[in-house]
């Protein structure tokens, strides 16, 4: 039947049994029966009438989707009446979880997600590798034979991730980009948003043409659509040309970098073909597509013996051979590059690890909340059993209450995860160099905290449940709804468990704090408070000639210096933690290398004034002068490593040592150890030359400024004045030395700052749930303190019972807690520093604080079991 | 538990023959439910007993098939009642369901032997 015939009314059935009663009844009078007894019999003939009733209502109707319904609107109204419980528990649940939505969230943009090309599994980074490290591509002359022998591709690309210094208009602007094959789009199978994107024509660079991203588009642009066909130069490429803007990438691909937006794509054969034809440079990346059908192991196995054969025809070093150019290896490239995914993947699971446990603990609570509850209603499920509700049924309703109130949870976690998501691309993307996040709330995110929810209800909606279906009409009328002893058992195991957590997250936040604060306090060699850093470049373009930079160079230095507020000033190629390197080869009389990792130092250029800028005390010698130039003997200085390590502790000053096997350098001090990659590591020997002589081509250099107060308003003032200074001076970024310290620690302030804010949120959670359950257990055992009270007890006698309770309970909770809390901390033991996970004061200052909160929490709860009055607990019973 | 009393030597109702006595029924023309349950009852001589709940849901579930049409009436001892009647498709139907019972019934006959020898 294809149309719904009108549903009959339970009204119009009654009617129609009622008819047939009197009808019944009629027959049996003219039998000559009385009135009375004839309606009598003919109700008794017709046999049950309501079960005949419910039949016909059950009939054709989804009988559970309609009990359902009602226990969803009896468990709503449930929740309406219970506002304070649901308050509470819902705003633990929306905590719980809007936390672990987010970091989920987090992770999920930094390690899980695939990069928005097509059928990205098949996507593979061509690297060489060695017993020390796995490297990028092999240089490009042996890409190249990739290309054109290699059968297991259906395209390789070259991928060198840049940053360009570009002029649409006006002055010159700083971009994020990359360098790519004319393939590149092609292999990746990204499509363009407008416009065409690169091909292999574009390689020949006649005319040369870019691509931008449409993020760069609309804020550059303003989104408009001239910008196709729009031309630019970029600094020192191609003699000055102009760049023509052909395609849009689409707004979801940022480029194979995770965290950074490449804004302009250029072809990497404007790296020029000194670069190109090089047997010996590693600058780029290969990026292939496996034919369909081939494995990695098959495509590694042809083309490991196309990288030998180059390797021999064009050999490196020993050394190098065996530590980094040995093989090659495929890698998967379905995520990109993996540099954020190594920085935070610890981290982040670590994280995760956090906020799970805090999320147990909020459960725990609800649950210890639902099972004070479940205790309360004990009588009204005893009726409901009594009249002939099914167990069956009540455990669906309790189910669907406690589904409910989990599915408010989760709701309202999605908005606590929005805003913390929030705050979390905001504290990535704080400094100079921000990494940017793309926190997608996909059906992953949103499946993930479905999921989560599920799981909750069923784990920790599981003993009022059971409870429910355990219930025992008789006992429970007759008992007038007292609980026994094992009830309460079960709630103080959960907060012992709830101690035992917060004991592992607390001792976890303070062993990350003192890290944190470890590496913020140790000597890294520079003060780094007070002191502005701008990166200037001097295009190439105007500044083609050595001498030209260092004028600009020299009229710089003084104009600041005599600028009011700044107590020094000097240029440096590097400055602390700005996460650049430059190694070159160290060769001095009388020291025998072991190997090309023995003899590598690294090299800093820098002016007079820099060690005292920083903050770094000359040890001997003297510091550079500005003096120190073309014309005078070659002078360098070295730190305390250098000379440790390449004079064994001679004095080195006078020696004539020879650099990246050029200029003879004279050394004339020795300055001491400063941190320069990474503050956890041990500084490394390191040379310094004069900007006025060096060794590279200067065009890149690190204005820092000492000032007498905070450096952030001062550093406009600079820049004001350094454009005076000459033109199309390029101020590629502003940043602070202290804030780029902060960068550096990203994670471990990260890490630091949750899980102390964790930590916290788990105190405060367990100190509510022991409250709750002492609380519970006072007010039920009213009548027993009252006839013990009555017999003699004294109230802190009373009091203190309550108390050592408290203390039962911390104390098995801190037995567990401890050793887990070591346990885990051993795991990720690398992430702290200065501090071990067994820490003795670390863990005895959480326990204390534990300990203190718990008391504190079971304060009010014990008292109220000391001020009971006998008589008024006696007569309530 | 329906209200049946255990000395009735009255047989209960092999489960889905109810619904063809009730077309049988109705072939001889439009009845209502009480009426319907006292024919079944009579031309059974008396050994078949209908539990009425389980009769006007039967009812109710061919009126749903579209077997049986059913209007409000009157009764002849003019009582208001709702009277039942056989539709086309209805009768099609009690052709099917007579002739499977007759080879049902035939078979279990065939199986169980003469009389007689029931004892």
């Amino acid at each position: 039947m294809f149309w719904r015939r009108k549903k009959r009314s339970t009204a119009d059935f009654a009617e129609e049994i009622r008819s047939h009663i009197e009808l019944e009844a009629d027959e049996l009078k003219a039998a000559s029966v009385t009135d009375a007894d004839a309606r009598m019999a003919a109700r008794k003939a017709f046999g049950n009438l309501t079960a005949a009733h419910e039949r016909f209502y059950e009939r054709g109707r989804t009988v559970w989707f309609h009990d359902l319904l009602q226990d969803v609107r009896y468990g709503l109204r449930t929740m309406r009446q219970n506002s304070g419980f649901t308050a509470a528990a819902v705003l633990t649940l929306a905590l719980g979880m809007g936390a672990n939505t987010a970091i989920f969230s987090l992770i999920d943009a930094v390690l899980l997600r695939s990069l928005p090309v097509n059928d990205p599994a098949s996507l593979y980074f061509l690297n060489n590798a060695g017993g020390r490290d796995v490297g990028g591509s092999p240089p490009y002359p042996c890409f190249e034979r990739f290309r054109s022998l290699a059968k297991s591709f259906t395209g390789i690309a070259a991928y060198a991730p840049n940053d360009f210094g570009i002029r649409i208009d006006g002055p010159i602007e700083q971009v994020d980009g990359a360098r790519v094959s004319g393939n590149y789009y092609d292999v990746l199978g990204v499509a363009p948003f407008a416009g065409r994107l690169l091909t292999d024509r574009d390689d020949q660079l006649d005319p040369p043409v870019a691509v931008i991203s449409y993020g760069f588009w609309q804020r550059r642009f303003g989104g408009r659509s001239e910008a196709i066909g729009a031309t630019f130069t970029s600094d020192g490429t191609l003699n000055g040309s102009r760049f023509t803007i052909v395609g849009i990438t689409p707004k979801d691909f940022h480029g194979l970098a995770p965290g950074q937006h490449e804004d302009v794509t250029m072809p990497i054969t404007i790296a020029g073909p000194q670069l190109l034809h090089s047997t010996n440079s590693w600058f780029f990346r290969s990026v292939a597509r496996i034919r369909p059908g081939v494995t990695a192991a098959q495509a590694r196995a042809e083309i490991d013996p196309i990288f030998q054969a180059f390797m021999n025809e064009f050999p490196p070093s020993k050394d190098a051979r065996r530590d980094y150019f040995n093989h090659m290896e495929l890698s998967p490239a379905s995520h990109g590059l993996d540099l954020l995914r190594k920085r935070f993947s610890r981290p982040l699971w670590a994280l995760m690890a956090v906020v799970g446990l805090v999320l147990l603990i909020g459960c725990a609570n609800i649950t210890n909340l639902l099972l004070a509850r479940a205790a309360t209603r004990e009588k009204e499920f005893a009726v409901r059993v009594a009249i002939g509700a099914g167990r069956i049924r009540l455990f669906r309703q309790v189910l669907v209450e406690t589904g409910l109130l989990f599915a408010a949870g989760a709701a309202a976690g999605g908005a606590v995860a929005w805003w913390a998501a929030r705050g979390l691309i905001a504290f990535f993307a704080g400094g100079a160099r921000p990494i940017l996040l793309d926190i997608h709330w996909d059906w992953r995110v949103v499946g993930f905290t479905a999921a989560l929810s599920l799981l909750a209800t069923l784990v920790f909606g599981a003993a009022p449940l059971v409870r429910a279906m355990r219930t025992d009409p008789h006992a429970a009328m007759k008992d007038g709804g007292r609980t026994t002893q094992s009830r309460i058992g079960s709630g103080q195991f959960l907060v012992a468990f709830q101690v035992a957590l917060s004991m592992i997250l607390l001792a976890g936040a303070a062993l990350f704090l003192r890290t944190l604060g470890n590496l913020y306090a140790m000597g890294a060699g520079f003060h780094a408070d007070q002191v502005g850093l701008i990166l200037i470049h001097l295009p190439d373009n105007t500044y083609h000639e050595a001498s030209a930079r260092i004028a600009l160079w020299d009229r710089m230095l003084p104009a600041v210096r005599s600028l009011p507020g700044v107590r020094s000033a000097s240029l440096s190629r590097m400055t602390p933690l700005d996460g650049n390197g430059r190694g070159v080869r160290f060769e001095a009389a009388g020291y025998q290398a072991q190997s090309d990792q023995d003899r590598s130092i690294n090299l800093n250029t820098v002016s007079e004034g820099y060690f005292s800028t920083l903050g770094t005390p000359l040890l001997e010698g003297r510091d550079f002068t500005e003096s120190d130039r073309e014309g005078t003997p070659n002078v360098a200085l070295l730190n305390e490593s250098a000379r440790r390590h390449f004079f064994s502790g001679r004095d080195p000053i006078g020696t004539v040592v020879k650099l990246v096997g050029r200029p003879l350098y004279r050394i004339v001090g020795v300055v001491q150890d400063a941190k320069q990659a990474d503050l956890r590591k041990e500084a490394v020997p390191f040379v310094y030359v004069p900007v006025r002589q060096p060794i590279d081509s200067g065009a890149w250099l690190t204005l820092s400024i000492r000032t007498s107060g905070d450096p952030q308003p001062l550093i406009a003032t600079v820049q004001k004045r350094l454009r005076t200074l000459g033109p199309d001076i390029h101020i590629v970024r502003t940043d602070t030395l202290a804030r780029q310290i902060d960068e550096s620690l990203l994670e471990e302030r990260l890490i630091s700052t949750l899980a102390a804010a964790f930590g916290a949120l788990a105190l405060v959670l367990s100190a509510v749930g022991l409250y709750g359950v002492l609380a519970y257990s006072v007010a039920r055992r009213t009548s027993e303190i009252g006839i013990r009270m009555a017999l003699g007890a004294m109230p802190v006698q009373v009091t203190w019972s309550v108390l050592r309770q408290t203390l039962w309970l911390v104390a098995i909770g801190l037995a567990a807690g401890v050793p887990a809390s070591m346990f885990l901390a051993k795991l990720v033991e690398n992430l702290f520093y200065g501090v071990t996970p067994t820490d003795i004061l670390t863990q005895a200052v959480a326990a204390a604080l534990l300990a203190a909160v718990a008391l504190v929490a079971s304060y009010l709860p014990a008292r109220r079991a000391g001020r009971i009055d006998p008589l008024a607990a006696l007569r309530y019973e | 538990m329906p209200t049946r009393t255990p000395e009735d030597d009255r047989i209960a109702l092999l489960q889905g023959t109810l619904d063809l006595l009730i077309l049988k029924i109705l072939v001889l023309g439009a009845r209502h439910g009480q009426g319907i349950a006292r024919s079944i009852q009579q031309l059974s001589e008396e050994v078949f007993f209908v539990d009425h709940g389980s009769l006007y849901l039967a009812l109710q579930r061919l009126e749903d098939k579209g077997w049986i049409g059913a209007k409000w009436g009157v009764s002849e001892n003019n009582r208001k009642a709702r009277f039942y009647t056989l539709t086309v498709k209805g009768r099609a139907q009690l052709l099917e369901k007579t002739s499977q019972w007759r080879r049902l019934a035939r078979a279990i006959g065939l199986i169980l032997g003469p009389e007689e020898q029931e004892g």
